[in-house]
């Protein structure tokens, strides 16, 4: 029940665990000769997960068997998908992979760490699965092989809940926008330009920040009118500040987040489908969507798909 | 005394088993309730480990409240909100609000009750309770409720405005954060101890801050429902006690498990947080515990099952030797009666045979003595019975020469009967030599049958033997007027057998004198002897009488020693057994009968002509 404790940093919780387990063995002392039968019943007493109701291929099943276990990564800090409260992981993967372990009948390692580590590690093998929203890019995809979408990562704008001279997306015409400096949302302004001048707008001056704080605290002060972000990070900051900010439409075309796997893991990637579908066509998957995401994609594609909808060649 | 031992063998068993089984007892006993104390200990420990985790999450929120508490005290102390004035707060609090993680919205109240909100137009909270508490001086964390800006499920933090730093003074108006009530549900949901386990917050009056069913929650409906009301009468007590700000772990039955429910109260806000554990999940440490358990009371038992068969075997064997050795007693004790019955037999035999050689040697010499004066009387009838007949004839002459004889001498003759005389003297000599003839022959008969200087092995003549048997008991052939018993003999050709032929004698004199009783008062009696040679080694004696018979169980016991039908003083009980004993072991011989009740009895005799050398005695 605390396997999970492999996971980060020494936390508050480790240490407490450690606590915990002196106790316990000052009284397996107590219990004298009895120690070395107990640690032994207590081996053969923990069942490794059975409840299976997935099924794995025999290949995928034999390959892990041999390691022992699945390693997955997750992101430390990034909120709604993963992060940390008081030092234990939650969010709407960790959900996920709750329910993943649940029915797969081996054990999952999972190891957090920072972003920047997740996928060179998968691509080298080092971890089986990033279990993360990992944006479908043409770039990634040469690497990596996507699970279908576990949610959108379509760039959309936020505006101030009393600024009523935006209503719809032709409105941004001529507006100032904040962009993350180089981030996908900068990759979504010829998107947004096309799209205006389609109805006959013109994009208006675009301002590069660094961090979105930042672009937030300006919206606020009016140096912004909206600010580009994927439309998950806005419907959760939306939520969170509903009395400053409010929700725009999308300003890119659709492109979308899933797991990755190793170029190749057929297998995995198959299970890893087979799972989400199975969620999906219970209902299951709208509901944590709502509850992390704070929105719900009715229509998501059951392959991963690049940016304008594109399939992966 | 061997009743005593009976009795002492059994309690001794009694006391062994007592002793095992009381010892079992103790042991077991003394092994339970170590055991408890171990698994009491352990589950303590482990039931605080859990109220720890239930204290961590509490500390938590108590810490996170302070904070947004402090926070909102910073707010209420700043220049901008001491204004009053709406147009310069509001741009400084939405930065605030945007900066401040957990808030959504933040909020000045008039200490009239008209409130500006960030994202919401003004209305009157003078109603609000943690308004109320604000005017009077606290700062306080309000119950769940809906935002009338935003109509969002939240708690809100509320702090009074004072113009001054002074605390005392009365405040000028009221600031309060909005924080979304699922932002307490994060941290509390945050707080596990296992799989299946959760953890929920009550407020004041028992409706739910934070609970992992979201049908329990204020987002749903107006009010949420009230814990203490539920119908689970386990969780409504919980929820009464946790109302009642009290702490502390308990095992319960709820939906349809037992859990252990931790609790406890939070101090910066009216609430109560509480840890639902799968009873598992805390316990799963002691199975081990449980199992070992198991497994040493399993061991235990069959140590005694052991201790307990090995007992009854050696019990067993005990008993078999005992049994074994009673048998031996008991044999031994039958082979001394036995040899004390032989020893008897043979002073008996002893006994009779003493008497009856003493009997034999007065016998014969008694016969003896009158076979001397009997043949005198023998030797000299014949002479007197010439010398009378001589006599006479010279008394004839006489008479025929002297023609006139004497008067004296006619009246002689007349008296005495001349005639008659001379005719009846030679029968009188006759009937002489017949009496005599018949005193030589019982004499005769009683050295036969005594046979006192025959002691030795002979070859004899069977029938001699036979016949001087039933001479002496003749007088019993004939012993009433009325009826007489017929003896039939039927002797074959015998050789010489050889024999004691005194104890042979014996034998037949039993045999018949048995017959003759049996043969008592009955007319056409008769009692037939046939012999014959029944092989070339073996001779064979059959005496039937036709008699009353015997019935089975007589026949049965004939040859018993001391075992008799006849009135006591008539019969020692011995003739029958002494007679099995010479046939059987003096001549190595068969003795047999057979009898059916009123038609008679047969007794065979068989035995070798001739004797083994070895064999002899």
């Amino acid at each position: 029940m605390r396997k999970s404790l492999t996971i980060g940093a020494p936390s508050r919780e480790s240490f407490r665990f450690a606590k915990a387990m002196s106790i316990y063995r000052r009284f397996f002392l107590q219990a004298g000769a009895s120690l070395l039968l107990t640690s032994l019943v207590h081996g053969c007493t923990n069942p490794s997960q059975s409840r299976s109701s997935l099924s794995v291929s025999n290949d995928l099943l034999n390959q892990i068997k041999k390691r022992g276990y699945l390693v997955v990564a997750t992101e430390d800090d990034y909120p709604p998908f993963e992060f940390l409260v008081n030092g234990k992981p939650t969010g709407f993967d960790h959900e996920l992979l709750d329910r993943l372990r649940k029915v797969v009948p081996f054990e999952i390692r999972q190891e957090i760490l920072p972003w920047q580590g997740i996928l060179p590690g998968v691509a080298e093998g080092k971890y089986d699965v990033a279990l993360t929203a990992v944006g479908i890019t043409d770039e990634r995809a040469k690497l990596l092989d996507f699970t279908g979408p576990i949610a959108e990562s379509t760039i959309a704008y936020i505006k101030r809940k009393d600024d009523t001279s935006i209503k719809t997306l032709s409105d941004l015409s001529g507006k100032v926008l904040g962009i993350q400096q180089g981030g996908v949302s900068f990759a979504a302004i010829p998107d947004l330009e096309a799209k205006l001048k389609q109805q006959g707008g013109a994009i208006g001056q675009v301002k590069q920040y660094r961090g979105f704080a930042e672009a937030y605290q300006d919206l606020l002060n009016g140096r912004l009118d909206a600010v580009l972000h994927n439309i998950v990070s806005l419907s959760v900051l939306v939520n969170e500040k509903p009395a400053i900010f409010e929700l725009g439409k999308r300003v890119s075309r659709k492109s979308y987040a899933g797991w990755a796997v190793k170029k190749g893991n057929q297998a995995l990637l198959d299970l890893l489908n087979h799972f989400l579908t199975s969620l999906r066509e219970q209902g299951e998957l709208k509901p944590l969507q709502e509850k992390w995401l704070k929105i719900s994609f009715e229509n998501l594609p059951t392959q991963p798909l690049l940016p304008g909808e594109r399939p992966i060649q | 005394m061997q009743l005593l031992k009976k009795v002492s063998k059994s309690q001794r068993n009694f006391l062994m088993r007592l002793l095992i089984g009381g010892t079992t007892l103790i042991v077991s006993l003394g092994a339970y309730y170590s055991y408890q104390v171990v698994r009491n200990a352990m589950l303590e420990s482990l039931k605080k480990n859990a109220f720890l985790e239930v204290q961590q999450g509490g500390d938590d929120i108590e810490h996170w409240l302070a904070a947004l508490k402090v926070y909102v005290e910073t707010l209420a102390n700043t220049a901008t909100v001491k204004s009053m004035n709406w147009a310069i707060a509001e741009p400084y609090l939405k930065t605030e609000v945007l900066r401040f993680n957990d808030v959504y919205a933040l909020a000045i109240a008039q200490s009239d009750g008209w409130r500006n909100v960030i994202g919401g137009s003004p209305a009157n909270i003078s109603d609000r309770p943690y308004f109320q508490k604000a005017l009077a001086g606290h700062t306080n964390v309000s119950d769940p409720l809906i935002s009338r800006a935003t109509k969002i499920p939240t708690i809100v933090i509320a702090a009074p405005i004072r113009q001054t730093f002074d605390t005392t003074s009365s405040p000028i108006g009221e600031i309060h954060t909005l924080v979304r009530l699922d932002r307490i549900a994060q941290v509390v949901n945050s707080i596990k101890y296992g799989d299946n386990s959760y953890a929920f917050a009550i407020n004041s009056t028992g409706e739910a801050i934070a609970h992992p069913n979201p049908a329990m929650l204020l987002a749903l409906r107006n009010s949420a429902p009230k814990m203490v009301e539920s119908s689970d009468r386990n969780l409504a007590a919980i929820a009464q006690r946790m109302i009642n700000r009290q702490q502390g772990i308990e095992l319960l039955f709820l939906d349809g498990t037992w859990k252990y429910v931790a609790y406890l109260p939070l101090t910066e806000a009216d609430w109560s947080v509480a840890l639902v554990i799968p009873r598992e999940n805390l316990e799963s440490p002691l199975q081990a515990l449980d199992l070992i358990a198991v497994a040493i009371a399993g061991l235990a038992a069959a140590m005694i099952a052991v201790l307990w068969q090995v007992q009854a075997i050696e019990q067993g064997q005990l008993k078999k030797s005992n049994e074994l050795l009673e048998q031996r007693v008991s044999e031994r004790t039958a082979k001394l009666s036995t040899t004390l019955d032989q020893l008897q037999q043979s002073q008996l035999r002893l006994i009779q045979s003493e008497k009856m050689s003493a009997l034999g040697s007065l016998v014969a010499g008694v016969a003896h003595e009158i076979n001397n004066p009997v043949n005198f009387i023998f030797g000299n009838i014949t002479h007197a019975h010439e010398y009378t007949q001589d006599l006479l004839k010279l008394l004839q002459l006489y008479q025929k020469h002297s023609l006139n004889p004497h008067s004296e001498i006619r009246e002689q003759a007349a008296a005495i009967d001349m005639e008659f005389l001379t005719e009846d003297l030679p029968k009188v000599f006759d009937s002489m030599r017949m009496g005599v003839d018949r005193i030589r022959e019982i004499v005769l008969s009683l050295r036969n049958f005594s046979r006192l200087d025959q002691a030795e092995v002979k070859p004899v003549d069977i029938h001699e033997g036979i016949n001087s048997t039933l001479l002496i008991l003749q007088h019993r052939f004939k012993a009433t007027a009325h009826t007489e018993v017929q003896s039939i003999k039927k002797y074959g050709d015998l050789p010489l057998v050889e024999c004691y032929p005194g104890q042979l004698n014996q034998v037949f004199m039993n045999i018949l004198s048995n017959a003759l009783d049996a043969l008592e008062d009955q007319s056409d009696a008769a009692i037939q002897i046939t012999t014959q040679q029944s092989n070339a080694d073996h001779v064979r004696i059959c005496i039937t009488d036709n008699g009353m018979g015997m019935s089975q169980e007589v026949q049965q016991r004939i040859f018993d020693p001391f075992f008799t039908t006849k009135p006591v003083g008539k019969g020692t009980g011995m003739g029958m057994s002494i007679s099995y004993q010479i046939v059987v072991e003096k001549h190595q011989g068969l003795i047999w009968c057979d009898s059916t009740i009123g038609r008679g009895t047969t007794f065979w005799v068989e035995i070798p002509v001739k004797r083994d050398s070895e064999t002899a005695r």
